[in-house]
């Protein structure tokens, strides 16, 4: 019989693995580093579960981002992220729409790290207010007034081309709910 | 949704329909058994947890290892319920939302009374805000319009000196905000008294501590009273693109505010500010600060304000 501690771990693996790997890749773009990078973070969430057991995804959100952050020490390293990014986001993109796409993760490369995550974190990993606020370790409040600060250093950082029209094409893409 | 939320939805890289599928098994295995070395988890994350916990990979202990990969199978059902279950476990059900208008202002009258506000329109099936209104002070309704759907009142006292004296606010969480008031830097304050009040709170949030009334002084190019109920625990600085004063996450998803540095915009309805018009008043020193603790200005305003309770309808 399982000790109740590996049967909460594997729970915790089922419901929130695939989160986590999506996670990472957004963030690294390299599906075989993002794997490494995601069983990393859940052999942490093992070891921690004997003196603290969680089932909180913002909480695993955290030690992946400090893992990322392990993996892409060093400016040289996280400028390769940035790139990873926007190739990531290209790669991603109907063919006749890279070019936004791209554009947005771009804009997004120029932000403050702290503004490009909780950027992120909500229109990309689906976190909702209360999990964001786990994973940066603020309050809910905190996290509203973060999100309005980093849309609108993303508005004045977005070159012309985003500023009006392919809405339509924009309207095409919005199915991606996770 | 706006153009920004259209851009940065549409550019997600990773979306149900290109997102990879893997084998669970193979990544929980992967995961126990043979994942590279991570020297540490961030200091920044890590905190008052331990550090210990998170050793590399050295600190992995097969066993145990073992245990959990050999039976992972057999429980991947149960697991599932078991998931289902945490799911389905949440906190306290939602409150009925306030309804968007409320009664007509409470005149004052020569004699401290209890007053309760509570919605005009909907029935009377909601929470109501009680609190004690001291003589020469009103309550006046603060919502800007009737789609607000939001309750808002400011105490205001309506005899000499005029003037407002705060606002209780009663809600969903974060209203919009002035965008203006993010433009301010986070001011710091010196917190010279705290009584608690008996109202709700997310105890399960870590960074909240049972409300309390709170008398401040905030510091910099002047000294300025402030008072309010806040669940925030001590500190020495307040982000002043916040409210400075609120009661954050309470069951149902709603928040108050009681505080002398909140207000709406009136200039753009359903839009929330920091004000600058209080009774508050502002000091030369703090220890006129603390002086002001022992007139009967100050023992007003804080019965009146630690009063501030949430009720359900008599």
């Amino acid at each position: 019989m399982l000790l109740q501690r590996e049967a909460d771990f594997i729970s915790l693996h089922v419901a929130q693995h695939e989160r986590v790997l999506h996670y990472v890749l957004r963030r690294v773009g390299d599906l075989e580093v993002a794997r490494e990078l995601t069983a990393d973070v859940f052999r942490i969430a093992w070891q921690k579960s004997e003196d603290d057991p969680t089932t909180e995804v913002a909480w695993l959100f955290g030690v992946a981002r400090n893992v990322i952050g392990n993996e892409y020490r060093g400016r040289r390293r996280r400028r390769e992220l940035i790139l990873k990014l926007v190739e990531g986001v290209r790669a991603a993109a109907e063919p006749a729409g890279g070019d936004v796409e791209a554009a947005v993760a771009e804009t997004l490369g120029k932000l403050r790290p702290g503004h490009r995550e909780i950027l992120m974190l909500h229109f990309w990993d689906k976190l909702s207010t209360a999990e964001m606020a786990a994973a940066l370790r603020c309050t809910e409040n905190s996290v509203g007034v973060r999100l309005h600060r980093a849309k609108s250093a993303f508005a004045a950082a977005m070159p012309e081309q985003l500023k009006a029209g392919h809405t339509e094409k924009a309207g095409e893409h919005f199915h991606g709910q996770d | 949704m706006d153009r920004i939320d259209e851009l940065l939805d549409s550019a997600n890289p990773v979306r149900p329909l290109n997102a990879p599928r893997l084998d669970a098994r193979a990544a929980l295995r992967t995961a126990l058994e043979g994942a590279p070395a991570v020297d540490a988890v961030g200091q920044d994350f890590v905190g008052g947890r331990g550090n210990g916990v998170f050793g590399g990979r050295g600190a992995r202990r097969p066993w145990v290892v073992a245990v959990a990969v050999a039976a992972m199978s057999a429980l991947v059902v149960g697991a599932v319920v078991l998931t289902q279950l945490l799911a389905a476990w949440q906190p306290s059900p939602p409150a009925a939302s306030p309804s968007p208008s409320v009664s007509s202002g409470v005149t004052g009258t020569d004699e401290w009374r209890t007053v309760r506000l509570s919605p005009t329109t909907g029935g009377a099936a909601g929470p109501q805000i009680q609190l004690e209104l001291a003589p020469g002070f009103i309550i006046r309704s603060d919502v800007p319009n009737e789609s607000y759907d939001s309750l808002s009142f400011r105490i205001v006292r309506d005899s000499a000196p005029q003037g407002v004296l705060a606002q209780i606010y009663y809600g969903k969480v974060m209203p919009q905000r002035d965008p203006q008031a993010c433009i301010a830097r986070p001011e710091d304050y010196v917190e010279l008294d705290s009584v608690p009040v008996d109202l709700p709170f997310n105890a399960l949030d870590p960074e909240a501590t049972s409300p309390r009334f709170v008398y401040r002084v905030v510091t910099g190019p002047s000294l300025k009273a402030s008072l309010g109920i806040t669940s925030q625990p001590p500190g020495t600085s307040v982000d002043g693109c916040t409210e400075f004063h609120h009661v954050e996450s309470l069951p149902g998803g709603t928040m108050l505010i009681v505080s002398d540095h909140f207000q709406f915009s009136g200039s753009a309805a359903g839009w929330l500010s920091t004000s600058t018009t209080s009774l508050t008043p502002a000091f030369a020193s703090l220890e006129e600060a603390r002086a002001f603790m022992a007139t009967d200005e100050y023992l007003t305003y804080k019965r009146m304000l630690a009063s501030v309770r949430i009720v359900q309808p008599e």
